[in-house]
């Protein structure tokens, strides 16, 4: 982090609302000029790995879409995120990283050397009971940088 | 883009950790509309235990007075910060008990933004990834939380 203040900051997003809650959260409460924004977006295959076997031995089709429903977030969360982007002037860029989300994000803001990194409290995950889902517990233990969670009121 | 004063807790101990994370608060994120809550919690001693059940009067006093100079120096320390990096407005607040349910507890009452906290504290233990006040605090806040960690 330079003394002019050109921080680089990692916001994990997966495209959910916890993610949009994070993104709009730090915009308004941290963002300062010259901020570069790096969003890590983690392509989760795991709609397809939880298909059972049988089914995916026999349908192709299915694979095929699957993977095209995740290129279709990936798309979505560009447009938005450019939106985004336009409408605070903000500089950044979108990354996109495959295999387990947390190491992923970890990884980058360790080759961004970012200032810090910011998470929601859940993504996607199915169970809502949790107040912390696996990805944010995983920044949080494993960041070398301060974290920032937003945790919305429920 | 702040609609009016963001009220922010930190918790406070004499560990560096604890500075870091007031001095990465202040850097990144301080605003001149903030008002901060400094939270500390001293450390309590159980007198009737550690005597036994007997209550002796001295080593209670000293005990005492060793105890509030501790939390009078920790205090100056953090008011000379304020006032050196400028803050407008700051309350620091002593509090009983466990610390994470003292920031919590003070984060709810005053309906903070945002809770700071380093992410360990004075604890001896290091084999755990993080500190237990900053655990409890990032499962019981109802609000944004950045720990501060390097």
């Amino acid at each position: 982090m330079s003394s002019n203040g050109n921080r680089t900051i990692v916001i994990a997003m997966d495209g959910s609302e916890h993610a949009d809650y994070a993104f709009h959260w730090y915009v308004k409460n941290a963002y300062r000029e010259g901020d570069k924004v790096v969003i890590v977006f983690c392509a989760e295959y795991n709609s397809i790995a939880s298909q059972p076997l049988t089914l995916m031995s026999v349908d192709k089709n299915l694979i095929t879409n699957l993977i095209d429903g995740e290129e279709k977030k990936v798309k979505d969360l560009a447009s938005k995120f450019e939106s985004l982007v336009l409408k605070y002037k903000i500089e950044g860029k979108i990354v996109r990283v495959n295999g387990e989300p947390g190491p992923g994000i970890v990884k980058v803001a360790e080759e961004e050397k970012a200032a810090m990194i910011v998470t929601g409290t859940r993504g996607l995950g199915k169970i809502r009971r949790k107040l912390l889902g696996s990805v944010s517990e995983y920044i949080l233990h494993h960041s070398p940088v301060p974290v920032m969670v937003c945790r919305q009121k429920e | 883009m702040a609609q009016g004063g963001r009220k922010i807790v930190i918790g406070v101990d004499e560990s560096a950790f604890s500075e870091q994370a007031f001095n990465f608060y202040v850097e990144n994120f301080l605003r001149e509309d903030d008002t901060l809550f400094l939270v500390h919690t001293p450390e309590r001693y159980n007198f009737v235990d550690a005597n036994l059940g007997t209550p002796v009067e001295h080593p209670h006093r000293e005990l005492l007075e060793e105890v509030r100079h501790k939390v009078e120096a920790l205090e100056a320390k953090y008011n000379k910060k304020i006032e050196t990096m400028g803050i407008k407005s700051a309350k620091f607040l002593k509090r009983h008990g466990d610390p994470g349910e003292a920031i919590v507890h003070v984060a709810e009452k005053e309906h903070a933004n945002l809770i700071v906290t380093g992410c360990r504290g004075m604890g001896l233990l290091r084999r755990t990834f993080m500190g237990s006040v900053s655990d409890y605090v990032m499962h019981h806040a109802s609000c944004p939380v950045l720990v501060c960690r390097k």
